[in-house]
C-alpha cells in the first residue's frame, strides 16, 4: 500500500492540495494539520485533489468529513477533484457531495 | 491507473458499500485486537464507525466500573472536554443492557426517555442515537452518534452495521480489560517474586551463618583447629570456582567444609590434643570421625547436593589407599577431591600438638609429593593457579594465603609454583 504524502499550491487565500497514497488514519490527520494551518494562515477556498489516491478507509471518510465541517464552520469552501471512480462512488454513498463539491479538475473550481 | 478495481467495476452503490464495510470491519478488527495505545485505537475504532455511516457527530463513553458512571473516551466533531462524565444510574443501565439494537435519543421508552432527557450532556453532544456497547451481560459503555451526514433518518440497515460494529468495540474492549487485569497480575507476581528473592536471600544468609558457627563450634573442641573449617571452605570454594563448578555444588562444598570435622565430636579430646604418637585404637577412633559425619549430616535435608558424602569423603585419597572407604578416582565426587587438597593445607599450615606449622614453600612441597596419590592432578593445578595469583596479589582478599605468616619471597615462590604447575603437564578431567 502506497504510503500517504501530498503537496500544497497556495495562492491568494485558495489552496490546492494533490495527496498521494491510501488515506487512512495518520494520513487524514496531516491533511486536516495542514487544512487547519492553511486556514490559520487566511486560506478559505481548497481543492483537494485526490487523482492519486487510490483508497480511503471509513476512517479517512470521517476525517474528511471532520474537515469539511471545519472549513465550512469558517465560512470557507471545500472541494474535492480528479476522484477515482470508486472514491467518487463512496462519497455519493455518504453523502459528502452534498457537503463538498466533486470537481472533474483542479481548475473548475475557478471557473464556478 | 485504469485498473477494474480503480474504475469502479459492477455491481452499483448497494455492493460499493457492502464490500467498503467489509473492509472497515477487518481494519476495525485490527485496531481493536492490538493491546498497545488502547485510548489511541478506541479514537481509531469512533471514527471507522463513524466515517461507515456517516456522521460528523459523534463519541465513545466507557462504563466506570466502580461509579457506573459513562466517561468520555473518544470523540469527534463535538465540543466535549476530557474526563466527561454522564451518571449513568442502575436502572437506565440495565435498560440498556437489554437493548439489542441502537436508541434514538428521542425514542419513548420508559426508564430511558427520562434519563436521556435529564441527560442534557447528550443534547449539548448533539447526540441522535445511542448504541449500548454489550459483552455478554455487561454495559462495558456507548457509543453516542449525532445525524446521519447524508441528510437522511437512520435507515435499518445502519442500525444493523452501527450494532455489529459497537458490539465488536464492546469485546475489544473486553479484552483490553481481560490484558490489563492480567499484566497487573504479573506485576504482583513479578514483586511477589522479588520478595521471594528476597527473602530467599536473608534465609540463605542466615543458613549461612548458622552452618559457620557450627563449624566453628565443632574447631573450638581443639583449639589447635580454631578457624579450620572456615578456612577450609574458603580455600576450597576458591579451588571450586577455579574449576567452574556450577553454583550449587559450590554451596554444597562451602556447607561441607564447614561441617566435614562434626564427626570430632565423637572423638575424646585426649586423643585430638595428643602431642605424642597415636596408637592403633586411637588412629582407628580418629578414622572413624568422616563416618560420624556422614551419620549426623545425612539426617539433614540440605539444599544443595552431596554435602553429606563430601564430608564422608574428605579424607579419601586418589590411590585408593585413605579412609574410611578406600575410594579409587573414578568414585570421588570434585567436592571429594577439592575438601581433601583444602583440608591437607590448612592442616600443613597450621600448628598442631606434634609439630609447629609448615610454611607456605613447605606445604606446596608436600602437596607437591602428594600429587597423584593423595591429590588429584587437576585439582591440584586449581589450587596452584589460585595460589599464584594470590602471592602476585592479584586476589582481593586472598582466600589460600590469607592469615598465613608471610615467610617466603613472592618472586622465588612463583618460581616454585610455576615449575611445579609445568611438572603437573596438562590435567584432563
Amino acid at each position: 500500500m502506497a504510503s500517504f504524502s501530498f503537496t500544497t499550491h497556495a495562492t491568494a487565500g485558495r489552496a490546492i492540495i494533490r495527496t498521494s497514497g491510501y488515506l487512512s488514519r495518520t494520513a487524514g490527520e496531516q491533511l486536516e494539520a495542514e487544512i487547519v494551518r492553511l486556514l490559520g494562515g487566511g486560506v478559505c477556498r481548497f481543492v483537494v485533489n485526490l487523482h492519486d489516491t487510490d483508497l480511503i478507509n471509513s476512517v479517512g471518510i470521517s476525517i474528511l468529513i471532520g474537515v469539511i465541517e471545519r472549513v465550512r464552520g469558517q465560512g470557507g469552501d471545500l472541494a474535492f477533484s480528479e476522484l477515482t471512480p470508486v472514491n467518487e462512488e463512496i462519497f455519493r454513498i455518504m453523502g459528502l457531495q452534498r457537503h463538498a463539491r466533486m470537481l472533474r479538475n483542479d481548475g473548475e473550481a475557478e471557473e464556478r | 491507473m485504469n485498473s477494474p478495481e480503480r474504475q469502479g467495476g459492477a455491481g452499483g452503490p448497494e455492493l460499493r458499500k457492502l464490500m467498503f464495510n467489509i473492509s472497515t470491519m477487518e481494519e476495525l478488527g485490527e485496531v481493536l485486537s492490538s493491546r498497545d495505545h488502547f485510548r489511541e485505537n478506541l479514537q481509531t475504532a469512533l471514527l471507522s464507525l463513524m466515517g461507515s455511516v456517516p456522521v460528523a457527530r459523534g463519541a465513545l463513553l466507557l462504563r466506570d466500573r466502580e461509579s457506573g458512571d459513562l466517561v468520555l473516551a473518544a470523540a469527534r466533531g463535538t465540543e466535549t472536554r476530557a474526563g466527561l462524565r454522564i451518571p449513568l444510574p442502575a436502572e437506565p443501565a440495565r435498560a440498556l443492557l437489554r437493548r439489542r439494537r441502537p436508541l434514538s435519543v428521542n425514542a419513548q421508552v420508559p426508564v430511558l426517555t427520562p434519563w436521556m432527557r435529564r441527560t442534557s450532556l447528550l443534547r449539548e453532544m448533539g447526540a441522535e442515537l445511542l448504541a449500548p456497547l454489550r459483552f455478554k451481560e455487561e454495559l462495558v459503555g456507548v457509543v453516542v452518534l449525532g445525524l446521519k451526514y447524508t441528510g437522511e433518518v437512520y435507515n435499518p440497515g445502519d442500525l444493523e452495521l452501527i450494532m455489529v460494529m459497537a458490539n465488536f468495540i464492546a469485546l475489544g474492549v473486553h479484552n483490553q480489560e481481560l490484558f490489563r487485569n492480567l499484566e497487573t497480575a504479573n506485576t504482583q507476581l513479578r514483586r511477589k517474586v522479588a520478595e521471594n528473592r528476597r527473602l530467599y536471600r536473608n534465609l540463605e544468609s542466615i543458613y549461612g551463618d548458622t552452618v559457620r558457627a557450627l563449624g566453628a563450634a565443632i574447631d573450638a573442641k581443639d583449639p589447635y583447629t580454631r578457624g579450620h573449617s572456615d578456612r577450609v571452605a574458603r580455600i576450597a570454594v576458591a579451588i571450586g570456582r577455579a574449576l567452574g563448578l556450577p553454583e550449587r555444588e559450590i554451596s554444597a562444598l562451602r556447607i561441607a567444609s564447614h561441617l566435614h570435622d562434626i564427626g570430632k565430636i565423637a572423638v575424646d579430646n585426649s586423643i585430638l590434643l595428643k602431642a605424642g604418637r597415636l596408637d592403633q585404637e586411637e588412629i582407628r577412633q580418629i578414622h572413624r570421625h568422616p563416618m560420624v559425619s556422614y551419620d549426623i549430616l545425612s539426617n539433614i535435608a540440605f539444599p544443595y547436593p552431596d554435602v553429606a558424602l563430601i564430608a564422608r569423603h574428605h579424607h579419601e585419597w586418589v590411590d585408593g589407599s585413605g579412609y574410611p572407604d578406600r575410594l579409587g578416582p573414578k568414585d570421588l565426587l570434585p567436592g571429594m577431591k577439592i575438601i581433601c587438597l583444602a583440608d591437607s593445607f590448612d592442616a600443613m599450615t597450621s600448628d598442631r600438638p606434634y609439630r609447629p606449622a609448615l610454611n607456605l614453600k613447605e606445604a606446596v612441597g608436600r602437596i607437591r609429593e602428594g600429587v597423584r596419590v593423595q591429590f588429584d592432578p587437576r585439582v591440584t593445578r586449581a589450587f596452584l593457579e589460585v595460589l599464584r595469583g594470590e602471592v602476585r596479589g592479584e586476589a582481593t582478599p586472598p582466600q589460600i594465603i590469607d592469615g598465613l605468616e608471610k615467610r617466603y619471597s613472592s618472586v622465588a615462590m612463583i618460581g616454585s609454583i610455576e615449575r611445579f604447575l609445568g611438572e603437573l603437564g596438562p590435567v584432563h578431567p
